[in-house]
């Protein structure tokens, strides 16, 4: 990857990648700080990137760990969450995702990331695995974990289909 | 692992990508530029959506003045337009009219176009109604609050009309502030300062303009860097008024947005209620507050929990007319204007984004660095922003404070008032001057020592300070008493240093003591009438006053008699 493949990179994830920081730390501020600490390691640390992973999987497990030092330097994300499941929208269809968003907000982290990751993000497993630097089997487990508390705040959605 | 173990929820995807996401902060990508230093032209700006129409529209007016080539044109009539500009918004005291925009849909490739009438006065209030509606929006400048009805952005333009009423507006850039202010207030009104401040060629051809006699001034621009919006503004002025008539915008010869003003009154009455909005009975009122609260600037100090900076000196003609503080950040703003010009000068606790609060995504600023030479800043290193694609402004370092100064002033305005920056109510509250002072005062005391003090109010129409110590005097016939006069130190008798002091700021009908202790008179009783004489620091004046008072006890006759002063106290 070099330099203009790596802007390009970020120009294409940008926003998947602000999606997973906020939803991980709550604020655009922690979201902004742990998005440019990624940056900035992942553009040094292009020299030594030689492809044993997709780029953008590679990109995403360093936000990732970006956010999870986020969260570890700020202890104070349970408030942040408890504010952002208490945040208001409008109406309708509003309402509903301000549901949606209330229930992510109270999964934990890993849980949070791996729905992001599959189902918002179309990961394949291994590559998300490989974003959480988790086995495929915990991978599974924690989204399972996470779809059953959306769905139940998600009525419009119907169950699915790995459970049978 | 199974297929059906690599199951995608699909709904639930989707649900997931729709929920909203925050776009970058100001300041993201150009802190992520200085740290990763890499040179500003390269491209890799981060992709970010479009803004409403109203930034697009402020977007347009963005400008990077170049000449403009061809037959016709000249600089000479390019300094008569910015003139004539200038005069227009420093002077004007209200507007109203109708905004006619057509842009380029870049998802559709049509053309979109909307109208709309609005309203503005000098105080910055402002009024904007969608045509046919139902759409609008008024600011109330001094109150902070924007009340409006609109469609939800989240059910599209044929949803249900919902009443919102914002709160806790800050005055304005670098904190965001009314809705429409990046059209008609921030961007377009900076764009135009822009234009008159910039110092480079610029030329100008006459031409009518809709039956309008009119000047065209055409600027080539940088385009935004996330999204190219344009790279060329044709910008019509009328030459009545001086104000817009026409903002039109290209990319590479191809139509981006056009803003046209019609029906353009200035300077006419405006009726009392044109920036009131009552909502229906009943109607549910979404609300949000931004967090700035409008204070005295008296009770700015003890708000913010730092002895702010305010300036002496400020460009001329300008004038406060909105002190807000916010909890958050600590913010102090101070908003100066002159017509439809603003100057903000806000200071703030530095959080860890260190970026340029200014600072727009994908617009890359020139900039400056310099060493403010006087004032409470002096020594200190101040970052000088002086581009078209920004609110010109002036960022210095305080310790763990940044000070701003942005809006409608050139480089060398800026800077004045960087270098004019103190610790105390000046300026804004300038100095009390003994014409707007009346003094009282008094002593008594039955042993030894007489107590007592001088009080001043503000018998002015506006606000000021008073500072120090003053120099008094007990007159005898008209003549001083030979008293060595001791400097005191403020006795607070266990009440709290209020925050600001030694400023005290005196708003119409306030009033400050400074106590007066006068020990050891072992001369002849004084000739009556005594009077008291009091010489305000800083060469603001003199007062005098009758003095009601017998002399104190005569304690050691060969030690002189004294007179203890202590400085300028609030009111107890």
């Amino acid at each position: 990857v070099d330099e203009d493949e790596f802007a390009a990179l970020i120009r294409r994830h940008d926003r998947p990648l602000r999606s997973l920081a906020f939803r991980l730390l709550g604020d655009r501020d922690r979201m902004d700080d742990a998005l440019q600490n990624a940056y900035t390691k992942a553009f040094r640390a292009l020299p030594r990137f030689r492809g044993e992973a997709a780029p953008e999987t590679w990109l995403y497990r360093i936000v990732y760990n970006a956010c999870l030092d986020e969260r570890r330097r700020d202890r104070r994300h349970v408030e942040l969450d408890e504010r952002l499941a208490s945040h208001e929208d409008l109406a309708g269809d509003a309402a509903r995702r301000s549901g949606l968003a209330a229930a992510l907000a109270a999964l934990p982290p890993d849980q949070r990331a791996a729905v992001l990751l599959v189902d918002a993000e179309g990961f394949p497993y291994g590559a998300a695995a490989e974003v959480l630097g988790v086995e495929l089997g915990t991978l599974a487990s924690r989204l399972s974990r996470a779809r059953a508390a959306l769905r139940r705040e998600l009525s419009a959605v119907p169950e699915g289909a790995e459970h049978g | 692992m199974t297929e059906r173990d690599h199951f995608r929820d699909e709904p639930l995807g989707a649900a997931l990508r729709e929920l909203e996401v925050p776009e970058h902060g100001p300041g993201f990508e150009s802190e992520l530029e200085a740290i990763l230093d890499r040179p500003r032209a390269r491209d890799w700006r981060l992709p970010l959506g479009l803004a409403a129409a109203a930034a697009a529209v402020a977007a347009v007016a963005t400008l990077v003045l170049v000449g403009l080539p061809g037959s016709g044109s000249s600089p000479a009539l390019a300094a008569q337009v910015r003139t004539k500009v200038a005069a227009t918004l420093a002077h004007a005291t209200s507007i109203r009219g109708t905004l006619v925009y057509r842009a380029l849909d870049v998802r559709t490739h049509g053309i979109a176009t909307s109208h709309a009438v609005f309203a503005m006065d000098g105080r910055g209030d402002l009024r904007l109604q969608s045509v046919p509606g139902p759409e609008v929006a008024v600011y109330d400048a001094a109150a902070g609050v924007e009340r409006g009805l609109g469609h939800s952005a989240a059910l599209g333009a044929t949803g249900p009309v919902f009443a919102f009423q914002r709160t806790g507006i800050a005055p304005g850039p670098p904190d965001e502030g009314p809705s429409d202010e990046l059209f008609l207030q921030r961007r377009l009104g900076s764009a135009l300062r822009a234009l008159l401040v910039s110092g480079k060629a610029a030329r100008a051809r006459k031409l009518d303009f809709r039956g309008r006699p009119a000047w065209q001034v055409v600027l080539h621009v940088r385009p935004n860097r996330i999204y190219a919006d344009e790279d060329r503004v044709a910008l019509t002025i009328d030459r009545e008024t001086g104000f817009p008539l026409r903002v039109r915008s290209t990319l590479h010869g191809a139509f981006r947005s056009e803003l046209q003003v019609r029906d353009l009154a200035l300077d006419q009455q405006l009726p009392r209620d044109e920036f009131v909005l009552s909502f229906p009975r009943g109607k549910t009122v979404l609300r949000s507050d931004g967090g700035f609260r409008r204070v005295r600037l008296g009770d700015a100090a003890a708000r913010v929990g730092y002895r702010p900076v305010v300036p002496d000196t400020l460009p001329r003609g300008y004038r406060l007319a909105e002190t807000a503080v916010a909890r958050r950040g600590h913010v102090l703003s101070l908003s100066y204007r002159r017509g439809f010009d603003q100057l903000v000068v806000t200071e703030r606790v530095r959080g860890r984004r260190r970026g340029d609060p200014f600072a727009e995504p994908g617009l890359a600023v020139a900039g400056r660095t310099l060493r403010i030479d006087a004032g409470a800043l002096r020594g200190a290193t101040g970052h000088l922003v002086i581009d078209a694609r920004s609110v010109p402004h002036l960022l210095v370092s305080r310790r763990n404070l940044l000070v701003t100064i942005g809006g409608d002033a050139n480089e060398f305005e800026l800077i004045q008032v960087a270098r004019s920056l103190h610790t105390r109510a000046s300026s804004l509250a300038a100095r009390c001057r003994a014409s707007e002072l009346r003094v009282t005062a008094g002593l008594q005391g039955a042993t030894g020592s007489l107590a007592g003090g001088v009080r001043v109010r503000n018998a002015g129409g506006r606000a000021c300070t008073v500072e120090g110590r003053p120099r008094v005097a007990i007159l005898s016939a008209g003549r001083p008493l030979p008293l060595r006069r001791i400097a005191a130190r403020p006795d607070w008798q266990g009440q709290l240093v209020p925050a600001g002091y030694p400023q005290v700021v005196l708003e119409p009908g306030d009033v400050a003591d400074v106590r007066v202790s006068w020990s050891n008179w072992c001369g002849a009783k004084p000739r009556p009438p005594l009077s008291i004489s009091v010489v305000l620091p800083h060469g603001a004046g003199r007062l005098g006053a009758a003095l009601e008072a017998g002399t104190p006890r005569c304690d050691q006759r060969s030690a002189p008699s004294t007179l203890a002063v202590q400085p300028f106290m609030p009111e107890f």
